[in-house]
């Protein structure tokens, strides 16, 4: 396996449950978690490499809104695996115990690891679980749209703009919380 | 038939899992196709990821230590190509950890039995006892 350079960190205390794999083949290779301590948060686990001992996975935090942008094909993987300065790798062994946790920066992630710039959803390479997924949080959105309009409430964080001034459709929705306008 | 697992088979029906589904079928699929490490021979080409590897299923429910007992193929080299291409795009070039070249050969209905295919071409396959894939995928191209 290829030897990262970053900063090694102990223990991995991400308080999160599993949901389901986005991509598989022959074993998980992008799996969905999500936050116990954050409704909103959730973590990708997407595999890197393996050797006899170890499974490497990169961790990435994603929000509600860029899983939806990622979706909704209008950001890809690779984007969000670099979205942030650092990454978090961890190797899990044959036995699923998580060791040689380590921070890794941007610029030092390894090519091999790095999803293409073309790297957007599309049906045909995720699962089928994928698909119900994003159809879950479009449902979630929706509804805080339609609460947000009801109530006027600016807290539910969440607007639309619709896509190329065409006609509104699910799938052309675009979100962004509010705080970003 | 006996399948190669049939134990493990027996244990997920204990937990209520039927082991292959009753949905697969056996068949002759010729030309099949399957991504393979060099050289072809490799036992760890022809073994299913559950059984390279079975604590990392251990947590996971019947049904996807199911799938995980059953190996990918393809019917169509185009379509085994284009799945490579595709995981290579979104996860990185080390899914070739997974396969180098593709292996070429045939499945004899005596070798298992097979899910319907996808839309890719893609299926999988649930291997008998009797199956022997190193005598019959004897070709196989880098991808």
């Amino acid at each position: 396996m290829i030897t990262l350079d970053g900063d090694k960190l102990g223990v991995n205390t991400l308080n999160i449950y599993y949901l389901g794999d986005l991509i598989y083949y022959e074993g998980p290779l992008l799996s969905i978690y999500k936050d116990r301590n954050n409704p909103k948060g959730y973590y990708l686990y997407k595999w890197c490499d393996n050797d006899n001992e170890y499974h490497r996975w990169a961790i990435l935090k994603v929000s509600f809104y860029e899983l939806m942008n990622f979706f909704n094909e209008k950001i890809s993987l690779k984007s969000l695996m670099f979205k942030d300065q650092f990454i978090y790798f961890v190797d899990v062994t044959n036995s699923i115990e998580e060791k040689n946790m380590i921070i890794v920066s941007k610029e030092n992630i390894p090519e091999d690891y790095t999803p293409s710039k073309n790297s957007f959803y599309n049906t045909n390479a995720f699962t089928t679980f994928a698909e119900s997924f994003r159809k879950e949080l479009q449902s979630t959105a929706i509804t805080s749209i339609e609460q947000f309009y009801r109530t006027g409430d600016p807290n539910k964080h969440i607007r639309f703009v619709r896509a190329n001034n065409e006609e509104l459709e699910q799938n052309n929705l675009s979100y962004e919380p509010i705080s970003n306008i | 038939m006996e399948f190669k697992y049939q134990e493990d088979y027996k244990l997920l029906m204990e937990k209520g899992e039927i082991c292959p589904p009753a949905t697969y079928k056996p068949k002759n699929i010729s030309p099949a196709y399957r991504w393979v490490l060099d050289p072809i021979e490799t036992p760890s080409n022809w073994l299913s990821q559950y059984h390279k590897d079975p604590i990392r299923f251990a947590p996971k429910n019947g049904l996807i230590q199911c799938e995980a007992m059953a190996l990918s193929f393809f019917s169509t080299e185009n379509g085994c190509k284009l799945r490579f291409n595709e995981l290579k795009k979104l996860i990185g070039v080390k899914v070739s950890n997974m396969g180098t070249h593709i292996a070429e050969g045939q499945i004899f209905e005596k070798d298992g039995v097979n899910s319907e295919e996808d839309e890719n071409s893609h299926f999988n396959h649930h291997s008998a006892i009797e199956a022997n894939y190193i005598q019959n995928f004897l070709r196989a191209k880098l991808i």
